[in-house]
């Protein structure tokens, strides 16, 4: 174990199964950001400046070592036309989708991560904060999958739809979106990010078989991180749900981490750390949904001390986090109290 | 019904036969099969394919497909039920344009005889209030899918207080990141982790009751 070991590298080397000093922290800090840095959302996920502003005032006020800068779901699907709805303290919204037909899907084309949607406020805001704050954080933005962009672009029913009555061009559309998450990852690297948090949200036994996750996500899904592998990026995926297909996306040959609601799924961490801990490293522990927006620091604190010692086993493989976004009215001495309590209870057996 | 028109019924719900589903509608009811005898097919039908849904044999593509063969069947009958098992405000809350789970809610609530009132996604706080007040609803059922709107379904519950209708309506509930927890935290009367528990969660709520309903998953 290399000793102080920063928090960029204490993220890669969870990731890639290494030894760390401690088990790194992600706040999985959206929109909160806005109301860190004390912007509108509107203002946040229009300018990079500010969402790096945002993102390192969130950092300043929890020390986490990972951070996700992100502001909403529209910033590819926009760029494939579909229309968002900016208010000042909303999450920017999917106002009109640009897939109504299945015909629509052989309309999407391939985006320049640098001139379309709203990708590039990203790349600037992974600019500015790897520029403020070098190391001392490690920097992986939010990036859909392809069959998580689809329900971005189109009602998420018509997708649903479509993979049992329109398959074919629904697999043009998912091509043609894969090739354009592969150039936005790439530039994100490019940016100073080490990589994505790569939303394969659909994974999940409620939302498709694993069958059809196969077919519709999984063939994707390993394209992508074969080329992120490639551009030296790591990744996590992030899948929502209560029953994540979490032997498959395990099996994915480059996978680095999973990111999942383990305190409302059906798979807890220490089941993960016994059943696929050998595979993947373990990004959760923290519920989002109960005690990070209704308990205080001390109940975060036990949340914390419990994964830690359930997923932490040997010394790597486990990052904590909340299972999805948390809340903006989350308070920020609660992230605060997981990030001291995973530096107190790494180690203590 | 004769046995050909249940399997006919039945077989296009379990099978998501969008397509064959109006057309069996129409077929029924120029054969003079009443609305009551149609719905106790689609019961039959939702039932299993609910079953499949819950033990993961399926997923939300044959469970969106199944759910709209069966409205589709009861087009030709819409406006000739006289049953009303009670009346509900259904909406997903401002900020949220995810309806899925709530369409597939409204659908199942319809089959089982309750007269829903869809106000949609996306929906301003006020409006379950006014929709409430407006068709004298016994329950308002409010859902998200997001982390960051969950705060919101405890001021629709304060608003109902605010506006004197917490003792005569009743709130329930739901969406993915919504748990029992959750949903008691805030003083909800109900909650349920899918939309076929939704069924069960409003027939008790209408006796009174409090229930919270968990998917079989056993969250929390």
């Amino acid at each position: 174990m290399k000793s102080r070991m920063n928090p960029r590298e204490s993220v890669i080397s969870a990731l890639n199964h290494e030894p760390v000093d401690s088990v790194p922290v992600s706040g999985m800090a959206w929109t909160i950001g806005a109301i860190a840095g004390g912007f509108t959302t509107k203002e946040y996920a229009q300018s990079g400046s500010k969402m790096a502003k945002g993102q390192i005032a969130f950092w300043d006020k929890t020390g986490v070592d990972l951070l996700h800068p992100t502001s909403d779901m529209g910033q590819t699907a926009e760029g494939w036309g579909v229309k968002m709805r900016y208010e000042d303290e909303l999450t920017p919204m999917l106002d009109v989708f640009a897939v109504k037909e299945p015909e629509d899907w052989d309309k999407l084309a391939l985006l320049d991560p640098l001139r379309d949607g709203r990708m590039r406020v990203t790349l600037d805001a992974i600019e500015g904060i790897r520029k403020r704050l070098g190391d001392k954080v490690a920097l992986m933005p939010y990036v859909p999958s392809p069959l998580t962009s689809a329900t971005h672009v189109c009602n998420m029913e018509q997708v649903m739809m479509d993979i049992v009555l329109n398959p074919d061009p629904l697999h043009r559309g998912l091509k043609t979106m894969s090739e354009t998450i592969v150039a936005y990852i790439d530039a994100v690297i490019d940016a100073g990010g080490d990589g994505a948090l790569f939303a394969t949200t659909r994974a999940s036994g409620e939302i498709t078989t694993e069958e059809q996750y196969r077919e519709f996500g999984a063939e994707y899904d390993r394209q992508i991180l074969r080329a992120v592998k490639k551009q030296g990026g790591s990744n996590i995926l992030h899948v929502c749900g209560v029953t994540p297909h979490f032997e498959l996306l395990s099996s994915y040959p480059n996978a680095n981490g999973i990111n999942w609601w383990d305190r409302g799924s059906n798979l807890t961490v220490e089941q993960a750390k016994k059943g696929y801990g050998d595979r993947v490293c373990l990004v959760g522990g923290l519920d989002q949904t109960t005690t990070l927006i209704l308990g205080g620091p001390d109940d975060v604190r036990n949340e914390a001390r419990q994964a830690i010692k359930a997923g932490f086993t040997d010394g790597t493989g486990m990052i904590l986090a909340p299972g999805c976004e948390i809340s903006p009215k989350t308070e920020f001495v609660n992230m605060k109290a997981a990030v001291t309590a995973a530096r107190e209870f790494s180690f203590q057996r | 019904m004769n046995e050909e028109q249940y399997k006919m019924i039945y077989d296009c719900v379990v099978n998501g036969k969008i397509n064959d589903a109006t057309k069996i509608g129409e077929t029924l009811k120029a054969a003079g099969i009443d609305s009551k005898a149609v719905g106790l097919v689609l019961i039959d039908a939702m039932n299993l394919v609910g079953h499949r849904y819950r033990e993961r044999e399926i997923a939300l593509p044959q469970l969106i497909l199944a759910t709209y063969s069966f409205k589709k069947i009861l087009v030709p009958y819409v406006g000739s039920s006289t049953e009303n098992a009670g009346v509900v405000v259904m909406g997903v809350v401002q900020n949220d344009i995810h309806d899925i789970g709530k369409n597939l809610v409204v659908g199942m609530l319809q089959v089982y005889g309750f007269k829903v009132h869809d106000i949609g996604k996306d929906v301003p706080l006020d409006k379950f209030i006014e929709q409430a007040k407006a068709t004298g609803a016994n329950v308002i059922g409010a859902g998200t899918l997001l982390t960051a709107t969950m705060p919101e379904l405890e001021v629709i519950l304060a608003k109902m207080k605010a506006a004197g209708m917490k003792d005569k309506v009743k709130f329930m509930i739901g969406g993915a990141p919504v748990t029992t927890t959750f949903a008691k935290k805030i003083g909800a009367d109900g909650y349920a982790g899918d939309a076929i528990l939704t069924v069960e969660l409003v027939g008790q709520l209408m006796k009174g009751n409090q229930a919270y309903l968990a998917a079989s998953e056993g969250r929390s």
